[in-house]
């Protein structure tokens, strides 16, 4: 079973959003990209160096933060913090206390620097996994699922963390979340089934669908038929009758009028064109 | 697939100069490990085992470290084999491996400072126990003389559990889950049960066997630092030490347990000619007592007849029990009242344990040889135990034989009475009171 096909790819500054669904191959690349899955085949490049080759440099250059990820349940969140730093071979004592203060600082977690990791919330778990990745001043910041299982407020949260951190260095964000793109992307690939659909700026992504997208003010009993006929993307009641958001390439015969693309009725229509091989 | 990332940059930033140190390593996975309640816990729980079982009998404190080694060499080596095939299986269980393992730290310098970190826990519980014992001691008999004896057992139990932490760490990390750890703890059962099959030479915790035992266990963690996520290194190689270390360890152990099946004695595994001449001596009365050339608690080599026209008193004892103990302390006793009239003790120890005797005899503070028998090994009858145990016809331990100064035998005294009643005192004076010079 092949996770990921071959893809082409070159990531430049500022935020680059890997958006797929589950099973898309997203993790499947962050792992290869931080050395911690072996490619059957081919490589990725980071600063120069070699991610089959080249471990230990490439790893010196990243910031991770994992999807699922555990930390050691008794330490407190300094104290897991000033381990993460002796891996990242920050050896000077004062020079370690003082990243892991900046990087408590940029998180928010100074409030609870002492607080045993089993007595976090899902929420500053999050961002401690984000305080650790950063703790290297890393030029590439991986974050893989960053908003995943988090409530609303915590999930503007870190995407103005995100937006912050991708000023100054190169932030790959592997999402599955459209809202997340659409928030803080400056680049996207949309991935499915282990091939890149789509690889540009936001804009650009939606200007694909660009056409095809319309609205039809449609009856409750002719909802079955339209899904039937059409590819959904949204669907929004108005009193009695609903309006139904679609993807065709051409609808005028349902009264269908067309409007501009979003990101998800984009997203939407390349899973489709995927799906069906396009 | 090929993603590059435009922008270059080289790794080194402020405060991230050099290499962090294993010392440092470990010093961290050691705090890991005492986290929490459960280690304190643990601790408290070995403080206990020792108090109970370092309350032993002697006027010194030589059984009592010899028990106090003994359980834990036992218990605490079943605790450090579950405990570092924990350690070793951590990262799956608590998910922490994507974050750990994707910093730029060398595969080897976690390996092996996660194993001396979790050893250190190890030592830690060792010390707990002893201490335990040790207070247990100075409790119970209100003296501390022969503390000495539980340093030489500290460091033998360190070393036992040494190798069962090294054994179970390096297969679960091998093997990528702790069960696999369990085969040392199930090696350790079938040593316990095994004593009528197993050579003495397969035993990790008799004192003649740690060298060998200690490079296996060096062995073992060189192996899984150097081949546990071997392919994390990509083009690297893997440092100088861990390529070195697993077939230097691997030959240091197959080495010693050579020499040690070379010279020593074991019918199960290989006889000594020496041991073979001993045994076929036979003890009884009026006739010269069995010679022996064994070592003494100083390692130098006795035998009777390194001391001619003293009265001998040649003991076999077991010195793991009570009895033996207590015996060694009744000649002490007969040593210090009747050394300067000729009189000398000589105890020899049967145990498969060559460091049983040395223990026993400074921890008892005793003045006259005390000997290693090393051809004793593991026998129903007490005169099959040993070569000198079968020379001298043991039916019942402890025996003691009582010579003139000729050495001839001149009374045999077994069991209870060597050193309860007046038995064993009562044939010295009259030797004394025959022989007075």
């Amino acid at each position: 079973m092949v996770g990921l096909y071959e893809t082409d790819l070159t990531i430049g500054e500022g935020i680059f959003a890997l958006l797929g669904p589950n099973g898309a191959g997203k993790s499947t690349l962050m792992s290869m990209l931080t050395t911690l899955l072996e490619p059957t085949r081919g490589t990725a490049r980071i600063g120069g160096h070699d991610v089959r080759r080249d471990k230990q440099q490439v790893r010196a250059l990243l910031g991770y933060l994992p999807q699922d990820f555990g930390l050691y349940p008794s330490l407190s969140v300094i104290e897991t913090l000033d381990y993460i730093g002796l891996l990242y071979n920050l050896t000077d004592a004062s020079g370690r206390t003082a990243r892991i203060e900046e990087a408590m600082s940029r998180v928010n977690l100074t409030e609870v620097r002492d607080r045993p990791i089993a007595h976090l919330s899902g929420g500053m778990r999050q961002r401690v996994g984000l305080a650790q990745a950063l703790l290297n001043e890393p030029k590439l910041l991986i974050v893989d699922e960053p908003t995943a299982g988090l409530d609303p407020e915590e999930r503007i949260r870190v995407r103005s963390m995100l937006t912050e951190l991708g000023r100054d260095r190169v932030v790959i964000l592997s999402t599955h979340l459209i809202e997340d793109v659409a928030a803080i992307a400056d680049t996207v690939a949309v991935l499915h089934q282990g091939r890149i659909r789509f690889h540009g700026r936001p804009d650009e992504m939606r200007a694909t669908a660009r056409g095809r997208v319309w609205e039809i003010s449609a009856r409750g009993d002719e909802l079955a038929a339209i899904r039937h006929e059409y590819v959904e993307t949204a669907l929004q009641r108005d009193g009695d009758r609903i309006t139904v958001r679609i993807v065709a390439d051409n609808a005028e015969t349902r009264d269908a009028r067309p409007v501009e693309p979003s990101m998800d009725d984009a997203y939407i229509s390349l899973m489709r064109e995927g799906a069906s091989g396009a | 697939m090929a993603p590059s990332c435009r922008r270059d940059a080289g790794a080194t930033t402020p405060g991230s100069a050099g290499r962090t140190s294993v010392a440092a390593l470990t010093r961290f996975e050691a705090r890991i490990g005492f986290s929490g309640a459960g280690p304190r816990l643990a601790a408290a729980f070995a403080a206990v085992l020792g108090w109970s079982v370092g309350n032993a009998v002697g006027s010194g404190a030589g059984l009592s470290a010899l028990a106090v080694g003994d359980a834990a060499c036992t218990y605490l080596a079943f605790v450090a084999v579950f405990r570092l095939a924990m350690v070793a299986s951590r990262d799956t269980a608590l998910g922490t491996t994507s974050v750990v393992w994707s910093k730029p730290q060398p595969t080897e310098r976690l390996v092996l400072a996660r194993f001396a970190g979790a050893y250190i826990q190890m030592l830690f519980l060792l010390a707990a126990m002893f201490v335990g014992a040790a207070l247990s001691r100075l409790v119970h008999s209100g003296t501390a003389s022969g503390m000495e004896a539980y340093a030489f057992q500290f460091v033998r139990a360190a070393l036992v559990l040494g190798f069962a932490s090294a054994a179970s760490y390096s297969l679960a990390l091998l093997a990528d889950t702790p069960l696999a750890g369990a085969l040392v703890g199930l090696y350790w059962v079938v040593s316990m049960a095994g004593q009528e099959f197993l050579a003495k030479v397969y035993y990790p915790y008799y004192t003649q066997n740690l060298a060998a035992f200690t490079a296996l266990g060096v062995f073992f963690v060189g192996l899984a630092a150097r081949y546990h996520r071997g392919a994390r290194r990509g083009a690297s190689a893997a440092a100088l030490w861990c390529r070195l270390v697993p077939p230097i360890g691997l030959a240091a152990a197959l080495w010693l347990s050579w020499v040690s099946v070379r010279d020593g004695h074991d019918p199960l595994m290989r006889e000594s000619p020496l041991m073979a001449e001993m045994s076929r001596q036979d003890a009884s009365m009026e006739r010269v007592a069995p010679g022996f050339l064994l070592p003494d608690q100083h390692g130098r080599q006795v035998s009777l007849s390194d001391t001619p026209g003293r009265i001998f008193v040649v003991a076999l004892l077991d010195p793991h029990t009570d009895e033996g103990a207590l015996l060694l302390g009744r000649l002490r006793g007969i040593h210090r009242a009747y050394g300067r009239f000729g009189v000398l003790p000589v105890a020899v120890c049967i145990s498969n344990d060559m460091g049983a005797a040395a223990t026993l005899a400074r921890g008892e503070g005793v003045g006259f040889p005390v000997l290693t028998d090393w051809g004793s090994h593991h026998a129903p009858k007490a005169a099959d135990a040993s070569p000198v145990a079968g020379a001298y016809r043991v039916t019942d331990m402890p025996y003691v034989a009582v010579t003139d100064r000729r050495r001839r035998i001149r009374d045999m005294v077994e069991g209870i009475s060597t050193y309860d009643g007046p038995r064993l005192m009562q044939a010295v004076l009259q030797r004394l009171a025959e022989e007075s010079r």
